[in-house]
């Protein structure tokens, strides 16, 4: 049977051809200790590995980005689910119906700028935990790499928004614009928490 | 995989078929039970058994229950409901393929058809 430092051995083997994530990590590693486990040549554990590696990693890496794609499709797939459910139908008109109010009784500028604040704060909330994993080393699930690309989106047009916004006429068409983009960063937020609490439930019991 | 471009299209309801015999299974386990079946000819890789598996997972036909065994932690694989449901669908139409392609491949003599 192969031991726990072994299984270290294959997990830090797989994260240095690139098998990041650790949800990927678990099955592959388990997935190689079979097959070493299987492996009748009397040969040392650390040179079996090697051997396995060496043969197999094109394979390894390959499998790796067929993962990635496939949690990062689901992740999103979640997150299109979530925004037709009712709550978050509720919640933007709910958002919208704020930023209009506030409309009534302030400039547009100023609306807009309290808007902003607001996707600032809950893009940097959505990224905490994937920068502080960042930061730390920490291991974290494959879902949270397509993710990411969801703030990026969100923000940096937001940055733009603030002087092009001068330009439209319409102060409905930016608090609208406004409007969507907290939308979708809130339920990104809830999105990255439910998957998170899958993963966990998942791996971790 | 042995002749992957005729069995890539068959490697889902190979899958699902297994899971609806055994209840429930891992990767490697999957790999080694095709090999048996076969006597070795037909050879899974992993390149394409996983991604399969999370395929069907991900399209809800696959459900996934962890477990640590020995040190280390495993997934395993069984049908959902509606898994089971598209296995039978599928092993139907893969049994009319096989029957199609036997026909074809070794027509019988039938008098209607002479020319």
């Amino acid at each position: 049977m192969i031991t726990t430092n072994q299984i270290q051995l294959i997990d830090q083997a797989l994260k240095k051809i690139g098998v990041s994530y650790i949800d990927i990590r678990y099955e592959m590693t388990d997935h190689i200790a079979t097959a070493l486990e299987s492996d009748k040549k009397d040969r040392p554990f650390e040179h079996n590995l090697k051997g396995y590696i060496i043969t197999h990693k094109k394979e390894l890496q390959k499998i790796n980005k067929k993962f990635m794609f496939i949690s990062m499709v689901n992740a999103y797939k979640k997150l299109l689910y979530n925004m037709f459910t009712i709550r978050f139908l509720a919640l933007f008109f709910l958002l919208y119906l704020n930023a209009f109010l506030l409309s009534l009784f302030m400039e547009r500028e100023s609306v807009t700028r309290i808007l902003f604040i607001a996707i600032t704060v809950i893009v940097c909330a959505a990224s905490f935990s994937g920068i502080y994993n960042l930061i730390k080393r920490k291991d974290s699930n494959s879902f949270t790499h397509g993710l990411s690309f969801v703030n990026v989106i969100t923000v940096y047009p937001s940055i733009f928004m603030m002087s092009w916004q001068r330009e439209i006429a319409s102060d409905n068409l930016v608090l609208l614009y406004y409007t969507v983009v907290i939308w979708v960063s809130v339920i990104m937020v809830v999105t990255v928490r439910q998957l998170n609490a899958q993963y966990k439930l998942r791996y971790n019991g | 995989m042995k002749n992957s471009q005729l069995y890539k299209g068959s490697l889902n309801t190979i899958i699902m078929k297994l899971l609806e015999e055994n209840g429930r299974m891992y990767g490697y386990e999957i790999t080694q039970k095709v090999k048996l079946i076969t006597a070795g000819e037909l050879n899974i890789t992993e390149g394409a058994l996983y991604p399969a598996l999370h395929k069907l997972e991900a399209e809800g036909l696959l459900d996934v229950e962890v477990e640590k065994v020995d040190n280390r932690l495993r997934k395993y694989y069984k049908l959902t409901e509606s898994g089971q449901k598209e296995t039978v669908n599928r092993l139907a139409e893969l049994e009319e393929f096989i029957r199609n392609m036997q026909n074809l491949v070794t027509p019988k003599q039938n008098p209607d058809l002479q020319f």
